[in-house]
């Protein structure tokens, strides 16, 4: 479902992602583990496709990575307390990436209405973004990640600011997609639990 | 297209948040409007002025394109620049969309809003301050607007590539300050020492000037408006492949988000 090969990525002088290689099967969780620095979101930027790699080969269900066909099974939370237009409230800014998703505006309705259902996300959407609490857009960032109901989640850090209910939520949200495979960047010892494979950046 | 309608609308209803603000910016509008309409009353016999009756009617005209210009040129390169700081832009980039999308979209608002202020202008101009019609060819005049928004988006577009690439905004404020300033947006360029005048006469607002005066009091605007048709149709398709290239180089950079 996703693999990468020989992944090179460096900034100036400072070499990051140094030929890393990996596979992703179906339903497959993997925590990308390792120090400050160590290249974890880097990694999920190049999958994404919001930074090229110097060298090496990444595809996501054969598609090239970056490429829209690419970027449209992936669904991603990365910097997740700023990547919100913050004068439009939360459901505003659900329904307008569920519509760049290619959703017609009854659609993206009925997903965000979805999401909110699942994710228990009632109270949040009304607000617009920039009131909410960081733990609070982190939730909201979750659940853009899950519009479309991408076969692809790249979650940086997922549960670093949420509560322990929060946390449950969005661990069962995971669990509720079976056939999806998850990438996940943490240093928090409790989200290993939900890993099925560990890959450490900072041990190569 | 609906990824373009997506893009306007949460600029629209961004701006709508802010209502005070965009309460004063028309009413704003509007004052500088009024400043030359006085300004005009004290120089009633200005000369050189083509078929404009009045330097108010002269300069009104000037008003009108430059906010055409400000809206698609500079406005899309100052939006992009803030998504790129404040994060969002990374956010568009994930998305399945065409480089294109994001720099089209990112100018839907400002050109509808700008045609939405010329239209309000035009009618205080029209009722309130006495601006005469009598030759007015309102065809040509919403012409000279359309093919002005696609000459200058071009600009705005290419203008969004380089702010991508330098970072920087006041670059592109400035630069298209000084171009309206020396084509002839509130003075004729037959005031301007010869050296800036053969300046004024090359830059692409030049023929968005005169066409819309023409149209606004009677006179040839064909010529000016294929121009503009020209610029647009040349110059958006390299602008988009400008501002594919720019955030391709952003992405081997890592700097799409710059926060």
């Amino acid at each position: 479902m996703l693999s990468l090969r020989s992944v090179r990525k460096s900034f100036g002088d400072r070499l990051v992602l140094d030929g890393v290689d990996l596979d992703v099967e179906r339903g497959e969780r993997v925590a990308l583990r390792g120090p400050n620095g160590a290249g974890k979101t880097t990694l999920l930027r190049c999958i994404i496709g919001t930074v090229t790699p110097e060298s090496g080969v990444l595809a996501v269900e054969g598609a090239a990575a970056g490429s829209r066909a690419a970027r449209l099974r992936i669904g991603a939370s990365l910097a997740q307390e700023r990547s919100f237009y913050l004068r439009l409230t939360g459901a505003e800014n659900l329904l307008f990436f569920a519509r760049l998703r290619g959703a017609s505006t009854g659609e993206a309705r009925r997903q965000v209405d979805s999401l909110s259902e699942e994710l228990e996300l009632a109270e949040l959407l009304p607000a617009p973004a920039g009131r909410c609490s960081t733990g609070q857009l982190q939730q909201l960032a979750f659940a853009r990640a899950l519009l479309g109901d991408p076969s692809v989640l790249l979650l940086d850090e997922p549960t670093r600011s949420l509560d322990e209910h929060a946390r449950e939520r969005l661990w069962a949200a995971v669990a509720r997609r079976q056939d999806a495979a998850l990438v996940f960047a943490t240093h928090l010892e409790d989200d290993l639990r939900h890993a099925t494979t560990t890959y450490d950046l900072g041990a190569r | 297209m609906s990824a373009l309608l997506a893009l306007g609308r949460r600029d629209f209803v961004q701006a709508r948040s802010y209502r005070t603000a965009l309460a004063f910016d028309l009413g704003w509008g509007v004052v500088n409007v009024l400043v030359y309409y006085f300004i005009s009353k004290v120089f009633p016999q200005a000369g050189g002025l083509g078929k404009a009756p009045s330097y108010f009617a002269f300069a009104f005209a000037g008003i009108l394109i430059s906010l055409v210009v400000s809206s698609t040129a500079s406005d899309v390169a100052s939006k992009l620049r803030e998504e790129q700081l404040t994060g969002t832009l990374e956010l568009l980039v994930a998305q399945p969309l065409r480089s294109s999308d994001i720099a089209l979209g990112a100018a839907v608002f400002p050109s509808v809003y700008a045609l939405v202020r010329v239209a309000l202008y035009l009618a205080v101009a029209v009722s309130l301050l006495d601006l005469s019609t009598a030759h007015t060819q309102w065809a040509g005049v919403v012409l000279m607007l359309l093919l002005s928004t696609g000459a200058f988006l071009a600009l705005g577009i290419a203008a969004a590539a380089a702010v991508l690439v330098l970072k920087k905004v006041a670059v592109v404020d400035v630069a298209i300050f000084a171009m309206t300033f020396v084509s002839g947006a509130l003075f004729p360029l037959a005031v301007l020492p010869g050296w800036l005048r053969a300046i004024g006469r090359v830059m692409p607002t030049e023929p968005a000037f005169a066409g819309m005066r023409a149209a606004l009091y009677g006179g040839a605007y064909a010529g000016d408006a294929a121009i503009l048709a020209g610029v647009g149709l040349v110059g958006v398709p390299i602008s988009l492949v400008l501002f594919a290239r720019a955030l391709a180089y952003a992405k081997r950079r890592g700097s799409i988000s710059e926060y």
